[in-house]
C-alpha cells in the first residue's frame, strides 16, 4: 500500500495509463519531485509519442492530469503533471 | 446520416459546437473543413471557418484486409486491380455505402491517399479484452478492488462498467474522473486499432451515469413543466457534451411544444430550454 503523502500510487497509475497508449512504452519514465509546491511528477516519453499523450487540444493529456490527480489525492497529495520529451 | 455545417471564428470552435450537436465522440465523427480563416495580422485571423461533420456511417466489412481478418483473404486480391464492379463475395451493402464507392472505384485517388482504412474496425471482442485489461490495470494501480464487466451491445459497441465500494475517487468532482478515464480507454482502444476504427465505449462507475442521467431527466421534466407555465426561456446547468445531447433528446421525446438550443463556450456552455 503507498503511504499518505507518497506518489507511488500516482506514478503506478500515470505509468499504467501512459504505457497503454503510447508506440514506445519502455521510454516512458515517470518521476516525482517532491521539492516543488504542488508536488511536481514529469512524465517522459519516447520521441515522437508526446503527440499522443497530449492529444487533439490536449484531451488526451487533461484526462491523464485528471487521473493521476484523483490518484495523488488518496494519498493526500496535491500535484501538478507535465510532459517530457 | 446527414451533414451538419457550421460557421465559426475557429475550426476548432466548429468542430466542437458540431460534436456537442451530433452528441457523439471525436472518433465517431468525420468532419470536412469547407474553408479556413486565413492568418491576418497581429496573430488575427481573417474570414471563418465553415466545417461540416457527419457521424461516421457504419461501414461494411472492409475490403482492405490487411490486419485482423484473416477469413476473409478471398477478398484481398481484387483490390489491385481496377475492377471493383466484379467483386463477387462483397458482403450485403448498407446504404451508407453508396456515398463510399464512387471513391473507392477511383483507384488513382486511392493510390495517392495514404491508407488509413477508417473501414478496418477493431473487432469487438478484441477490443473488450483490451478494455478489461487497462481497466483492471488501472484499478491495481489505484490500489482499488472493484469488478470490471465489459459487455458487447446489438451493435458490436461496448458497455463498460466498474462495480464495488468506495469508488468515487474514480468518478471525481462533476464526473471529471469518470470522463477522463472513459476518454483514456478510448485511446487505448485507438492505439489497438492501429489507425483502425474502434466499437463505441462507454462507461459507468458505481451506477453514477445511470443515476445522473435519471436525475437529469426528472429535471428536465420540471423544467418541461416550468417553461410551459412561465413561457420564459429556461437555462440549464449541464455541461459536458453527452449530457446536454441528453436534455435535447429528452426534450425532443417528451415536449414537442418546447426548443432546445446550447450557448455559451465551454466549459460554461450551458442548454437552453424555450417555448417553441
Amino acid at each position: 500500500m503507498s503511504e499518505s503523502g507518497s506518489t507511488a500510487r500516482a506514478e503506478a497509475v500515470l505509468s499504467h495509463v501512459v504505457t497503454a497508449i503510447v508506440d514506445q512504452p519502455e521510454a516512458v519514465k515517470v518521476s516525482t519531485d517532491s521539492g516543488r509546491e504542488p508536488t511536481r511528477i514529469d512524465i517522459e516519453v519516447g520521441e515522437g509519442d508526446m503527440g499522443r499523450v497530449i492529444g487533439r487540444r490536449g484531451r488526451v493529456a487533461n484526462a491523464i492530469r485528471a487521473v493521476g490527480r484523483a490518484a495523488a489525492a488518496a494519498d493526500d497529495v496535491d500535484v501538478d503533471v507535465e510532459f517530457v520529451e | 446520416m446527414e451533414w451538419v455545417e457550421k460557421t465559426a471564428r475557429t475550426v476548432d470552435e466548429a468542430k466542437d459546437f458540431l460534436l456537442d450537436q451530433l452528441g457523439v465522440d471525436e472518433q465517431e465523427t468525420e468532419f470536412e473543413i469547407l474553408e479556413e480563416p486565413k492568418p491576418g495580422l497581429f496573430g488575427r485571423t481573417k474570414g471563418q471557418a465553415r466545417v461540416r461533420a457527419r457521424v461516421k456511417p457504419k461501414t461494411p466489412p472492409s475490403r482492405d484486409d490487411r490486419r485482423r481478418r484473416p477469413s476473409k483473404t478471398k477478398d484481398r486480391g481484387g483490390n489491385n486491380g481496377a475492377k471493383p464492379e466484379s467483386v463477387g463475395p462483397e458482403p450485403k451493402k448498407a446504404p451508407a455505402d453508396d456515398t463510399a464507392s464512387p471513391k473507392r472505384n477511383d483507384s488513382a485517388k486511392r493510390a495517392d491517399r495514404p491508407e488509413r482504412d477508417d473501414s478496418e474496425r477493431l473487432p469487438s471482442d478484441v477490443a473488450r479484452t483490451e478494455a478489461i485489461a487497462f481497466l483492471q490495470g488501472l484499478l491495481d494501480a489505484f490500489e482499488m478492488t472493484a469488478s470490471v464487466a465489459v459487455e458487447i451491445d446489438e451493435e458490436g459497441n461496448l458497455i463498460a462498467a466498474i462495480d464495488g465500494d468506495g469508488l468515487g475517487r474514480l468518478i471525481g468532482p462533476r464526473g471529471g474522473v469518470i470522463s477522463a478515464i472513459e476518454e483514456l480507454t478510448r485511446t487505448r482502444l485507438q492505439h489497438a486499432a492501429s489507425g483502425g476504427s474502434t466499437p463505441r465505449f462507454k462507461l459507468d462507475i458505481g451506477g453514477y451515469r445511470a443515476s445522473r442521467r435519471a436525475n437529469l431527466e426528472l429535471l428536465v421534466d420540471d423544467v418541461v413543466l416550468l417553461v410551459r407555465d412561465t413561457g420564459q426561456p429556461h437555462i440549464l446547468d449541464v455541461t459536458t457534451a453527452a449530457e446536454r445531447k441528453l436534455v435535447h433528446d429528452r426534450v425532443a421525446e417528451t415536449a414537442a411544444d418546447l426548443r432546445t438550443h446550447s450557448e455559451g463556450d465551454d466549459p460554461v456552455r450551458r442548454v437552453v430550454l424555450s417555448p417553441a
